[in-house]
């Protein structure tokens, strides 16, 4: 998309935008999102006492919010490509920790995408059955019920809708809501179950 | 194929955190050794002080806005030659002789004006010129 295409918030637009979604369950979300990336994507443990060499992730957002409301150069809001300004604000969040951590670790550090890289040519014969029949087994042994086992493919994988699972699983949106909230406790530990193998 | 899996997962979990249903980010978190309670603690105590930032960066602006727009009318009442704005203007120029001397209102710039009235309740002014404006 070229720029000229782009419709960007004006200054009052973006003031209104901050001062309506800066809100403290949205600040927990930021910083919870922060440590995940982090950890995920970096493969850093983030320290709650010690930040990233001394940056916390609370002074990054603290950073960016205001990187909005700033006259001289601050950061804009790109409506075409972020109607919705929480994305934006997580699309600069990832920047400026991706910016913070390679100024920090430029030298040492070892993103996902690396190690994925690696990991791909060792695992290239795995094939999508042998790991799905991995993952049930590995939730069944976690002591997931025959419901949730059958809703992992679609709705994890398959980012099948609640709505549309009822209906192809004749249940209520609500009996959905209720084995997915108990399978999401568990996608964490399959997750670094899959990591280790 | 295992890191599309991974990936999937992570697009899941981050997908819910981003709808505002922590609870599955909040599991991995705890699965890495963190306490969530202290991450919200942290959360609250930062959100106080983010607030109070950006707040001050708010007023600031508008501060400066009031003070353009105050700058503004009075230097449209010198050049079309209204009574109570000039005068209101002179007695400041009057009060502030050091720096201002008995300077000629007409060779006041901008930032002169705004050097004169900052420290002045902006709104009080612009209300109360603005309603003499009406009688």
């Amino acid at each position: 998309m070229d720029d000229k295409d782009k419709i960007l918030a004006t200054t009052n637009e973006l003031r209104k935008a901050v001062q309506e979604v800066f809100t403290p369950e949205f600040n927990k979300i930021l910083i919870k999102y922060s440590i995940y990336k982090i950890n995920t994507k970096f493969n850093i443990k983030y320290d709650l006492n010690r930040g990233l060499r001394g940056i916390m992730v609370e002074d990054i957002i603290s950073e960016l919010m205001l990187s909005f409301v700033r006259n001289d150069g601050g950061r804009n809001w790109n409506k075409t490509e972020f109607p919705d300004f929480k994305d934006q604000i997580f699309s600069a969040l990832d920047s400026q920790i991706f910016n913070t951590i390679e100024k920090e670790y430029s030298k040492t550090i070892q993103t996902n995408s690396d190690i994925e890289k690696q990991n791909d040519v060792l695992m290239e014969d795995n094939h999508y059955d042998e790991l799905l029949q991995y993952s049930l087994d590995f939730l069944t042994k976690l002591g997931a019920s025959d419901d949730e086992i059958l809703l992992f493919e679609p709705y994890i994988i398959h980012k099948m809708k609640r709505a549309d699972i009822a209906k192809e699983f004749g249940i209520t949106e609500q009996e959905a809501t209720n084995i997915k909230k108990k399978l999401d406790r568990k996608i964490p530990v399959l997750r670094e179950q899959f990591k280790e193998l | 194929m295992k890191n599309e899996l991974i990936n999937k997962m992570d697009d899941y979990m981050i997908s819910a955190l981003k709808s505002g249903d922590s609870s599955t980010i909040d599991s991995f978190l705890e699965s890495y050794g963190y306490d969530i309670e202290v991450i919200n603690n942290i959360a609250d105590k930062s959100f106080k002080q983010i607030t109070f930032s950006l707040r001050g960066q708010l007023n600031s602006q508008k501060d400066e806005i009031l003070l353009e727009k105050v700058a503004k009318y009075f230097q449209d009442a010198i050049n079309k030659n209204i009574e109570k704005p000039i005068s209101y203007l002179r007695n400041l120029v009057d009060s502030n002789q050091l720096a201002f001397g008995h300077r000629n209102l007409e060779k006041l710039t901008s930032d002169d004006i705004k050097e004169l009235i900052k420290d002045h309740n902006l709104l009080d002014i612009l209300e109360k010129l603005e309603n003499d404006e009406e009688l």
